[in-house]
């Protein structure tokens, strides 16, 4: 569910940098950011928590794992803290729990699911509260080298001061190892193969060589070192894994949410923290929330019962999409409309966030807005329908 | 016994000084507090000692072995209905599990379509109640008492629910599903509670909770810290976990078990010391006047209902438990699991009814274990302790796993049980308890072993689930089986080399000309096949049972062991075999909506199954006289089948055809040709029924007409069909010149004819092959009619255009495949008509291309003509005189002579 984009500009900026290690935090600043990373987000709650937290800590970790759960899935009465902490991940509590205990084991973990089920988040909330730290992310695609994983040279330096550990430029991994903390790495499975098993020493012996160096060629990881990946699901097959590197992680599966009642949790914490980027608070009005999550399952069900790859919509039709349509409503209505939100505005953010090849998308959803969206009554089913028919003419 | 005085005075001090602290006193949580703690000690100080169990709780029955050994009892009160007691005998060889079962097959007071009434009351080996019954077995001067409702009040108390439900909604459910009990249940029903419950202790389901917080904690505690950790919880569930409804019951019942034992104790001149009362821990906490053998109270008990009950043992397996308790996979495997651990950390010797003659030695006394103060205040301050045993269980089970996962195409190695190891205990320390239970260890396998698809059928959540859920099924011994089953152990236990008790499907290898006697065995098989149709528990290999067909050879695989409950069911309708299958085939040919069919089937079952020729003749009466008020002809196909067969198998008896057969044969010819002339026309009835009815009138005309039936009866209704014929569909025409034709009501002339006049007209071309399959429909009763089908199917094949004819072959294959035994009759027609050697083929000519010009000549010779009035005859009569002269004035006419 978090943004791509954002954690691509992180790894460029990291990469940038002649000493990334010392300046990998970031800094809590007055500066305002568009979308600040979980540890600052929730600085408040992580610092609570560390004070509270009276348990048993695994390696240099901040919080004890009930901690870190907590952090996660938000508290209870019966967990005896004197404030709420708020849930940051819906979903089954078991993912959770497994995805901690194997963190503070020797393996790494990869969270593997369709896209827009939240594994990343799941990955920047654990890194967040295990080592107050979610921002040493490598992202993997196909152009992703060995060096990007391990560590490169600034050129210039070398040319000018031959090599040296000033002139090495560690991986975020290497950061983390180095830190002793959390090392994201996000789309593991867009890497090739042989660049993949680049993680393989890295992740059993736990230390990179460097042997370009005579002194100080050897970084070791630190206690509370480890890996938290993700993988799409929908790519399987691309560049399938080794066996050895499976090894070397747990996986869990994160399920599309399918119950209707976790839907709307994760809808409504994420658009009201999506909105709050924008500086305004606005209630999604109930009918059309229902509106909206009904025709995702709806759409999902459809999708499975037809036969051929072009009679069904592309897009990957998760929780994240469904944020997406109700943001691009509310911007919309916010600015355009005059804050109303209607049906009409939903249904035509739903068709142009869903249509993405032309013209299979547009027939495929005209077929079913035509067999289940307006067979609905209801004002705000009529409207809905209306908006998206009237998108689809126009596209 | 020496009661225990506990002073519950510091406590009750404690308790309001907590509540000062945090609350208000007089609140909800202060009143309840206090609740729990007079139930707890109202429990303590009742005379009649009381032992609250749960259902297969293994602590439970280790505690009550226990009590047991170290202190003799004279009765012991049991919370088990009333009427159950007299199996108790029958359970001494019975493999467990195994379950009570009383069932109610007539009544008078519940309406019939409420029956059967059905209670099992499963018994396993870790449970209190069998040890209680097992140590009463064993112990000839102990007498066990069941003292809970009997299973009619059950049904009285359902019923009349079920009416006042079925007033306010008018819902029509039924009772008819089987209840199953088990004593001492303690479920929470609040479903708020139970959520809450299983939230906070970060468990899947109630027995999960049950056995990590309560069973493995009081395992091994003293007997009066467990008698008093199991009164707090069972008040606690009592008081917050339990609906209206259940607690309403509940109270109904512990009124019936109190009014019950003072009765038996006044009858019996027991003294409260010399007893002990066993039920549920939710019932000795409760708050009815009749509770406690001081109080004069008595409840008066509703008499029983007009019912036949039968009761018996059966067994059951731990899968069949889970479900009808609606327990999740696994929990009756996981409780004996911790059963056996148990035993062996504690070296209870549990009371078992296989080593009898050893227990039948006076039961050593061990001491009274002291109370130990702290084990109380450890279950409230301290998470459960644990045993060595679970460490081992735990190793055994990673070890276990990756083996399975292995063989299901995982790769797994030694690394990946050590990495379960470590993920399971940080699981179960994440999850706050100090050992991992199954579940925790089950999410840790699939955490570690689960990769990114599933490379066989079974992934590993399943494979954890079959390994623990080694499914144990029970069997019950001789002496306790019905006569029936009796009876049929008897028989096969002629069988050489089989052997009913094993757990292996046991192969029967029967040959009848060897060994004559065998006949029964494979009597008794087929019963069993005909009674228990899906069951798996005989399935023939080899060998059919058909009317005619001598049996030489069987084979058949046997599951005795494992399904003889389905078995033991059956000794509840009757006494023999014999008996079931006619009672269920009377019963089945009175039912008001049987077809005629059904009642000839159930006819030829019976001569095959039962070899009672008066009970087949009642069935055969039965059968016509459905056909008599039968309407219409849907099932004249599954008739004419029935009956024909039948026939064909009487005709092979000494005894010939029973006149019961001739009547109904009668009764068809009648029904079928008066129903003729609607049917032609209707478009409910399809041709292939018509067929039927056609071919039942004429194969079997011989005799009707013995029972006075006559060919006019078919004549008549021929001519009444008035439908025209561009009316009636083309396969019906078919058979209705067929028929026309076969009793001389038209000639072959005509029909040729009529296929003229189709192979002339372009826009019918279309419907030919429908008329073809009209008369291959007809063949069965009308073989005649094949050398006229040969010559129209030539002609098809010769003057039709190819454009035309490709499509319609396909469609006539596959026609035709319908009708098998046509196709050879045709076949053989045809091999007659065609040439079979090249070398004829040059001088062969069609023989209906001769015959069409000498038609004339022949037909008036030959064939019977359409109108056979007085008239007719005498112009056949000036033409064949005058016939040269009518030629010769034909060609002068220029007109041409076919």
């Amino acid at each position: 569910m978090s943004g791509k984009k954002k954690t691509k500009k992180t790894t460029a900026k990291t990469k940038a940098k002649t000493s990334p290690s010392k300046k990998s935090k970031p800094k809590d600043s007055d500066e305002t950011l568009l979308r600040a990373p979980a540890e600052m987000k929730y600085a408040e709650e992580l610092t609570y928590l560390v004070k509270q937290d009276e348990d048993a800590k695994p390696f240099s970790w901040q919080l004890s794992p009930r901690m870190v759960r907590i952090f996660v899935l938000g508290s209870e009465k019966s967990d005896k803290l004197d404030r709420e902490i708020q849930q940051k991940w819906y979903g089954d509590y078991t993912i959770v729990e497994r995805a901690i205990v194997t963190l503070a084991s020797d393996r790494g973990l990869l969270l593997i699911g369709d896209p827009g089920t939240g594994k990343s988040w799941l990955a920047e909330l654990l890194a967040a509260a295990i080592s107050g730290n979610s921002v040493n992310v490598l992202q993997g695609t196909v152009g992703t080298t060995e060096d990007q994983i391990k560590y490169s040279w600034n050129i210039a330096q070398v040319i000018a001061e031959g090599q040296s550990r000033d002139s090495l430029i560690p991986s975020p991994l290497m950061v983390a190892m180095k830190e002793g903390s959390m090392g994201r790495f996000e789309e593991l499975t867009r890497c090739t193969s042989d660049v993949q098993d680049a993680l393989i020493s890295l992740m059993s012996e736990k230390y990179i060589k460097i042997p370009e160096l005579e002194i100080g060629n050897m970084v070791y990881a630190k206690p509370g070192f480890n890996v938290i990946a993700t993988a799409n699901s929908r790519d399987r097959g691309v560049n399938d894994m080794s066996s050895a590197l499976k090894r070397r992680f747990n996986f869990i599966h994160i399920p599309v949410v399918t119950s209707k009642k976790i839907e709307r949790e994760i809808i409504e914490f994420r658009t009201k923290d999506l909105m709050a980027r924008h500086g305004f608070k606005v209630e999604i009005p109930p009918t059309l929330l229902e509106i909206l999550i009904q025709t995702f399952n709806d759409l999902r069900k459809y999708n499975a019962s037809q036969g051929a790859e072009e009679q069904r919509i592309e897009s990957a039709l998760s929780t994240a999409e469904q944020i997406g349509v109700i943001e691009d409503t509310v911007l919309y209505s916010t600015f355009f409309s005059e804050g109303k939100m209607d049906g009409y505005t939903m249904g035509r953010s739903l068709v142009g966030a869903l249509v993405r090849r032309l013209p299979e998308d547009v027939s495929a959803l005209s077929k079913f807005w035509h067999a289940v969206v307006t067979k609905q009554s209801g004002d705000d089913w009529d409207s809905f329908a209306k908006g998206g028919k009237d998108a689809m003419t126009r596209i | 016994m020496t009661k225990m005085e506990i002073d519950y005075q510091p406590l009750r001090e404690q308790i309001d000084a907590i509540v000062k602290e945090f609350g208000k006193t007089g609140e909800k949580p202060h009143e309840i507090l206090n609740v729990l703690l007079s139930d707890v000690e109202r429990a303590m100080s009742e005379p009649l000692e009381i032992f609250p169990v749960t259902h297969h709780s293994p602590a439970s029955a280790l505690q009550l072995i226990k009590r047991l050994r170290s202190r003799p009892v004279k009765v012991i009160y049991l919370e088990t209905c009333e009427d159950l007691i007299e199996l108790v005998p029958m359970l001494t060889e019975c493999e467990l599990p195994v379950a009570f079962q009383a069932l109610a097959n007539r009544s008078r007071t519940f309406p019939a379509s409420q029956l059967p009434l059905s209670v099992i009351a499963p018994l396993t080996e870790m449970s209190a109640e069998y040890q209680a019954i097992a140590f009463g077995i064993l112990n000839q001067d102990v007498e066990i008492v069941f003292i809970d409702r009997s299973t009619d009040h059950i049904f009285q108390r359902l019923w009349a629910d079920h009416q006042t439900n079925a007033k306010e909604a008018p819902e029509d459910e039924e009772l008819t599903t089987t209840i199953g009990l088990q004593m001492g249940d303690m479920a929470p029903s609040l479903e708020k509670f139970v959520t809450f419950l299983l939230k906070n202790a970060r468990v899947r389901h109630f027995s999960e909770w049950w056995n990590q917080y309560v069973d493995q904690v009081v395992l091994g505690s003293d007997y009066q810290t467990y008698r008093q950790i199991m009164f707090l919880i069972g008040s606690l569930i009592r008081r917050l976990g339990t609906n209206m409804d259940r607690l309403k019951d509940s109270r109904w019942r512990e009124r019936y078990m109190w009014t019950r034992i003072k009765e038996h104790m006044q009858e019996h001149g027991i003294k409260p010391d010399e007893a002990i009362f066993i039920c549920g821990a939710a019932h000795t906490v409760c708050d009815v006047p009749e509770f406690g053998v001081e109080s004069s109270e008595m409840f008066d008990i509703p008499q029983l209902s007009d019912t036949d009950w039968l009761h018996g043992v059966i067994p059951v397996s731990f899968s069949m438990i889970e479900r009808q308790f609606g327990q999740p996979l696994g929990t009756a495997s996981i409780s004996e699991r911790a059963w056996k651990k148990g035993l062996n950390a504690t070296g209870v010797r549990p009371f078992s009814l296989k080593r009898k003659e050893k227990e039948t030695q006076k039961h050593p006394h061990t001491p009274n274990t002291p109370v130990d103060d702290e084990a109380l205040l450890g279950f409230l301050t301290k998470p459960p302790a644990f045993l060595a045993e679970d460490e081992r269980e735990l190793i055994q089970n990673c070890m276990e796993i990756v083996a399975l996962a292995r063989n299901h195409g995982y790769l797994a190695t030694t690394a990946d049980s050590i990495a379960i190891f470590e993920t399971s205990k940080l699981l179960a320390n994440l999850r706050q308890r100090n050992h991992p239970t199954f579940y925790d260890f089950q999410d840790a396998a699939v955490t570690c072993l689960e990769k990114d698809y599933v490379p066989k059928t079974k992934d590993i959540f399943k494979l954890c689930q079959e390994m623990i859920a080694l499914d144990v099924m029970g069997s019950v011994g001789y002496t306790a089986l019905p006569p029936l089953v009796k009876e049929v152990y008897d028989v096969l236990g002629r069988l050489k080399d089989v052997d009913l008790t094993q757990k292996r499907i046991q192969r029967a290898l029967m040959d009848f000309r060897e060994n004559p006697d065998l006949l029964q065995c494979s009597n008794v098989l087929w019963r069993i096949k005909f009674l228990l149709p899906s069951s798996p528990i005989v399935k023939p290999i080899m060998g059919e049972l058909e009317l005619g067909k001598e049996r030489l050879q069987e084979s058949w695989d046997l599951r005795f062991r494992n399904h003889q409950a389905e078995l033991i069911q059956l000794g509840y309708e009757g006494i023999s075999l014999e008996q079931v299958i006619t009672k269920r085939m009377r019963t089945k040919a009175n039912r008001t909506d049987i077809k005629s069919g059904e009642v000839l089937q159930l006819v030829k079952d019976s001569i095959l199954l039962l070899d009672s020729p008066r009970f087949s003749e009642e069935l055969g009466k039965k059968a016509e006289e459905r056909l008599m008020n039968d309407s219409g002809i849907e099932d004249a196909p599954e008739n004419f089948r029935l009956i024909r067969e039948l026939v064909y198998y009487y005709q092979t008896t000494p005894g010939g055809i029973p006149l019961w057969v001739k009547s109904y044969i009668a009764t068809g010819y009648s029904y079928y040709t008066a129903s003729l002339p609607q049917t032609f026309d209707d478009r409910g009835t399809t041709p292939e029924q018509i067929a039927a009815s056609l071919s039942f009138a004429l194969t079997l005309e011989n005799f009707a007409v013995m029972m006075g039936c006559d060919r006019s009866q078919l004549i008549i209704a021929l001519r009444s069909v008035n439908a025209p014929t561009y009316e009636i569909d083309p396969r019906k025409l078919g058979l209705l010149m067929t028929a026309e034709w076969y009793v001389r009501l038209r000639d072959m002339n005509s029909i040729r004819e009529f296929f003229n006049n189709l192979f002339s007209n372009p826009l019918l071309l279309e419907k030919i092959p429908d008329y073809v399959m009209g008369f291959v429909l007809a063949l069965p009763f009308a073989p005649g009619i094949a050398e006229l089908l040969i010559e129209v199917l030539s002609r098809v094949y010769a003057t039709v255009p190819n454009r035309t004819l490709i499509p319609w072959l396909m469609k006539q294959l596959l026609q035709v495949r319908t009708n098998l035994s046509s196709l050879i009759d045709l076949t053989r027609e045809a091999a007659q008509i065609y040439p079979i050697d090249f070398s004829e083929l040059e001088t062969w000519q069609a023989p209906w291309e001769t015959q069409i010009k000498q038609s004339d000549h022949l037909s008036l010779e030959t064939e019977p003509s359409t109108i056979d009035s007085e008239k007719s005859v005498r112009l056949r009569d000036i033409l064949s005189t005058h016939s040269s002269v009518i030629q010769m004035m034909l060609q002068s006419c220029n007109i041409d002579e076919d």
